[in-house]
């Protein structure tokens, strides 16, 4: 009787382990955005608990009542960078050949100011979700960037939701273009390293072009998710590549991706007419 | 009510799980709570109420993150699995039969999870990694589980929620 008992657990498992897993991809996805959804105003509530703390803290310490004006500053001081990239491009540039790239200009940009409120929790991709969704005009794809650089797109989004790749995680693939030597290669990350440090790499640029320790690294515009001249890192160290076919270098990220607390999202589409009433 | 208890821990624990930093020396293997909670389910309930809550804890887990559904529920099942074979085989404290046994079965889910997401090719880390992983899943499974156990096991006094017959 044990042994009947013991062998039907093993196969009510076994079936439920192969229905979940060959949930159709729909159905699936149903099943996460809802677990996220449930989750997602408590997540909200410990990121923004977890803020106040920190800004009480900071009042106590004398420089707390800073705190408000510093997010708006900072919101403030990434539009007037990507204004001014957006100037330096268009003088270094030639604007007819822009135009007939199809680049677009980034200045009349929608930022969308957004909340770190959890990090992926298996620990096997460098990802990252925000507090803002599909009802405040996000989608797969979009860049996110901080004042300081990029820091990943968007890969999926719930209502209230949006998760973001990481530009330090192995899959994550940038464009980028080093301005002194105007190299192209594509950045990709590598992980934290040992020491809590987080790096990329930048492989397939130019053998002939050298490059050096404290070169700035810029998105190239080319791939379709982010922008031109948007602030990357600066190299680190740069070798040729064991066969000797290209360039490859280290690019500490200029966005403090381990202790990101808040993010823009870039978006060209207007505001949706309905916000969410929950936030 | 076991089950509605059991409900509320692994969403708490997916929560702080998710919202937990994941420590860097421990190759950002995040804290495994979830995986505490499969344990001491394994340790204090039936094979089947352990089975049920290892998948449901699966769920929560891949819901959370970008893992597939149901690879994390297969680990988490390996894991019931582990403990409920070795449950009566205990040290004569709590506290360390459940930090043995932490130490063994998260990192084996974290290598079963590892095995899993490269036989579906969405592994994109490499080996040394992993291994770092199954390491930091040792250290911090041992370390956590005993926490978990006993804030689960007052969880469950406070709103009355009684251990099963172990079979």
């Amino acid at each position: 009787m044990v042994r009947r008992g013991g062998f039907l657990i093993w196969m009510v498992l076994l079936a439920t382990l192969l229905a979940i897993a060959n949930l159709p991809l729909p159905a699936a996805r149903a099943v996460k955005a809802g677990v996220r959804e449930f989750l997602a105003p408590l997540h909200a509530l410990i990121a923004r608990t977890s803020m106040h703390v920190r800004e009480a803290a900071s009042a106590i310490r004398g420089i707390g009542g800073l705190a408000a004006e510093n997010r708006a500053l900072q919101e403030e001081m990434l539009r007037l960078r990507l204004d001014m990239q957006s100037l330096q491009a268009a003088a270094a540039e030639n604007a007819e050949l822009r135009e007939l790239a199809g680049f677009r200009q980034r200045a009349g940009q929608r930022t969308v100011a957004a909340e770190v409120i959890a990090r992926e929790s298996s620990g096997w991709w460098q990802s990252l979700r925000l507090d803002r969704g599909r009802l405040d005009g996000l989608r797969a794809d979009l860049p996110v960037v901080t004042p300081d650089g990029i820091v990943g797109r968007i890969t999926d989004v719930t209502d209230h939701t949006a998760d973001v790749l990481l530009i330090s995680d192995p899959s994550c693939r940038v464009s980028v273009r080093i301005p002194r030597t105007g190299s192209h290669g594509v950045l990709r990350g590598v992980g934290m390293r040992w020491d809590g440090q987080i790096v990329c790499r930048v492989d397939f640029l130019h053998p002939r072009h050298a490059v050096r320790p404290g070169d700035e690294v810029v998105t190239s515009g080319l791939g379709g998710v982010f922008p031109p001249n948007l602030p990357v890192g600066t190299v680190l160290s740069a070798q040729m590549d064991a066969a000797g076919l290209y360039r490859r270098a280290d690019v500490l990220p200029r966005a403090d991706l381990g202790r990101l607390r808040r993010a823009f999202v870039l978006t060209d589409e207007p505001l949706p007419p309905r916000r969410s009433s929950r936030r | 009510m076991n089950a509605i208890c059991a409900l509320l821990l692994m969403f708490a624990g997916g929560m702080l799980q998710a919202v937990l930093p994941a420590p860097a020396v421990a190759g950002q293997t995040p804290i495994p709570i979830l995986a505490a909670l499969v344990v001491h389910h394994a340790l204090t309930r039936s094979r089947a109420f352990a089975l049920w809550v290892a998948v449901a804890a699966g769920v929560v887990c891949d819901s959370l993150g970008r893992v597939p559904l149901g690879v994390s529920s297969a680990a988490f099942a390996v894991v019931a699995l582990l403990v409920g074979r070795y449950r009566e085989e205990v040290f004569e404290s709590r506290v360390a039969t459940h930090a043995a046994l932490g130490a063994i079965a998260i990192p084996a889910a974290t290598l079963l999870t590892a095995l899993l997401l490269a036989a579906m090719r969405e592994l994109s880390v490499g080996l040394p990694r992993v291994l770092l992983k199954v390491a930091g899943a040792a250290v911090l499974g041992a370390l956590v589980t005993p926490m978990v156990a006993d804030a689960a096991a007052r969880f469950e006094r406070l709103i009355g929620a009684t251990p099963e017959v172990r079979r």
